[in-house]
């Protein structure tokens, strides 16, 4: 197993705004990757715009990259869904467009994976920044901390149920295990990430952190999915509807299933 | 006259068939590990196995022992006690004696046997010595010492003292974790004081760092000493006083980069090269903070881990065996001449001829 055995799922939703000035940086953290991954899947919602910009997309990662068009849920969730579907690796990470990984964190898969063949989830340790590249904290590595979950690096329910700030974007996981436990819901909404965890840990999913740079996260965005939660009028969610969120995560990880939930404020 | 000759022939068998006892005057540090008791030790079992009787010898008798931190393999070698009265040595025997049990020279003075000096921590020298009082006073006139520098220091304190150094090895079980290391310091400083400081310095000063965990090496055993530095991607060595480095070579035998201040007496193996050395206490927290960033960044420099392996070839159990039992054959020898020649003297001349 090496991170030959990765695909990478790239969602793409749509190419206006700032789309221009993220995705070329997304693609040159693959360029300058020190170990590649196998391949490269960047699904696309399907549209016109989209496709034109794609079919001028200059590949320079140096990884076998294939575009599929998604016509049905084009959710950030149903997107990834989609493209896990299409992997035949035995891992797959997902990258967001606005997103970089750092140039070592397929090189540490390849050195962490032989030690720790039971884990399911290496987690990065995340980067968190400004839109100007300010450094803000990270997330993900608190598993490292003495005395913060049942094991330390490894993330487990219990410790979950306590604390929620984890991100998936950038991890690497299992293609089967993923699959296993239902993917991503998309009816989550902002606490998709978490229920996903929530009900891996409770399907004996072992998490654990790679206590190395990995990835490089653009906190809030404008006009990102969590900064439309935050910001925009007619999504943004207050606070009494993230507590029901967080709420319904906690119940709902005991399925499988995506079942329809709506917040009746 | 004819006593005193029966006597020499009697020490010289005895030298000869390795029956002369070598006494190694051991401090207790309840339980506490320590490089240089852990050194003793070492020696006596290199002696034993070279066929020599060596022995712990310890002062008080509720001595604790190193069976909770060395291992049993230790405490099983052979140990007496000075309290019990029972202790007798004679002129084939020998007595190594710390650096730091200077007072006890004065106790032993009187004994007819050999007294070596075995000073690893220049630093205590003087500690127990009267003022104008030096070794050789006490009949000393061979040290052992464990780098070239403390050498230096012994010859301009005592310069009749022959000393010869002795570079200490590192237990085969200091080795690399198999994993890869964890986001783990391991903390060794001489003052339990500055270990606190630097890690509440460090939290507060790198908060985004608070993650990371901070191991006092304190109270471990040997072996679980080796295990947590194994595993750590740093290690912290605050010790102006010291005088060979243990720590910072156990560190990188298990591969973890050590972050030290210089000591006042630097030993011969630190380099620019194989550590992080701060000469500014103060600054100690930064250069953590600095070279965490980079470990986190998988990007330390791989002249580092490669500086640092170098400089552990040089340690080698099998080559401090050696040395230790040259020193011991070459003094049983020289003392088999002076018996010999003292025999000699005594012969009457008829039986000479």
């Amino acid at each position: 197993m090496n991170s030959k055995d990765i695909t990478i799922i790239l969602p793409v939703h749509d190419v206006s705004d700032d789309f221009n000035n993220w995705f070329p940086k997304s693609l040159k953290s693959l360029e300058q990757s020190q170990a590649k991954p196998g391949k490269l899947l960047i699904v696309c919602a399907e549209n016109n715009s989209i496709k034109e910009y794609m079919s001028s997309l200059e590949n320079t990662t140096g990884i076998d990259t294939e575009i599929v068009y998604n016509d049905g849920d084009t959710t950030y969730c149903g997107q990834i869904n989609l493209g896990v579907s299409k992997c035949k690796t035995e891992y797959i990470s997902v990258l967001e467009y606005d997103d970089e990984y750092s140039n070592i964190w397929f090189k540490q898969f390849d050195l962490y994976v032989p030690h720790y063949k039971d884990v399911d989830i290496f987690l990065p340790l995340v980067v968190d920044t400004d839109q100007v590249g300010q450094f803000l904290g990270f997330t993900n590595e608190a598993l490292w901390a003495m005395g913060f979950s049942e094991e330390i690096g490894f993330l487990d329910n219990n410790t979950l149920l306590k604390y929620q700030n984890f991100q998936v974007s950038g991890m690497i996981m299992r293609k089967d295990k993923f699959e296993e436990i239902g993917g991503l819901k998309a009816s989550m909404k902002l606490t998709f990430n978490y229920e996903f965890l929530l009900r891996a840990t409770y399907n004996d999913t072992t998490i654990m952190t790679i206590p190395k740079i990995g990835y490089k996260h653009v906190n809030q965005r404008d006009k990102s999915l969590f900064w439309n939660y935050k910001f925009k009028d007619d999504l943004k969610i207050g606070q009494d509807e993230a507590k029901f969120w967080v709420e319904t995560a906690k119940k709902e990880y005991f399925f499988t299933k995506d079942r329809q939930v709506e917040f009746e404020g | 006259m004819e006593q005193q000759l029966t006597q020499l022939e009697n020490g010289l068998k005895k030298i000869k068939n390795k029956e002369s006892m070598i006494y190694f005057l051991t401090q207790d540090t309840n339980g506490t590990a320590s490089a240089s008791v852990a050194n003793t030790y070492q020696y006596v079992k290199y002696l034993r196995e070279a066929g020599y009787k060596a022995e712990i010898l310890y002062e008080k008798k509720d001595y604790k022992g190193v069976g909770e931190w060395l291992g049993s393999e230790y405490t099983e070698l052979p140990h007496c006690t000075i309290e019990d009265g029972e202790l007798k040595v004679g002129p084939a025997d020998v007595v190594v004696v710390p650096e730091l049990y200077g007072h006890v020279l004065e106790q032993i003075t009187n004994m007819p046997c050999t007294k070596i000096m075995f000073s690893q921590a220049y630093d205590y020298i003087l500690e127990t010595l009267n003022p104008g009082f030096g070794w050789s006073n006490y009949g000393v006139t061979k040290c052992i010492t464990t780098s070239d520098a403390q050498k230096e220091e012994i010859k301009k304190l005592f310069p009749t003292v022959e000393s010869t150094v002795i570079t200490p090895s590192i237990p085969s079980y200091f080795k690399p974790s198999e994993k890869p290391k964890k986001p783990m310091i391991a903390v060794h400083t001489r003052d339990q004081r500055d270990t606190m400081k630097i890690i509440k310095s460090f939290y507060l000063q790198n908060p985004q760092f608070k993650w990371i965990t901070f191991r006092d090496m304190r109270g471990l055993s040997r072996e679980e000493f080796a295990k947590n530095l194994g595993e750590a991607c740093a290690s912290i060595w605050v010790d102006r006083i010291s005088s060979f480095g243990t720590f910072p070579l156990e560190s990188m035998m298990c591969n973890t980069p050590c972050i030290g201040t210089l000591p006042i007496m630097k030993p011969e193996w630190l380099t620019e090269e194989n550590g992080i050395w701060v000469f500014d206490e103060s600054k100690v927290v930064e250069v953590i903070a600095g070279f965490l960033k980079n470990w986190l960044e998988d990007s330390v420099p791989v002249n580092l881990y490669e500086k640092m392996k170098k400089t552990t070839e040089m340690i080698s159990e099998d080559k401090e065996s050696k040395e230790v039992v040259k020193f011991f054959d070459t003094l049983f020898g020289e003392k088999s001449v002076e018996f010999d020649s003292a025999i000699n003297k005594l012969t009457p001349v008829s039986e000479n001829s």
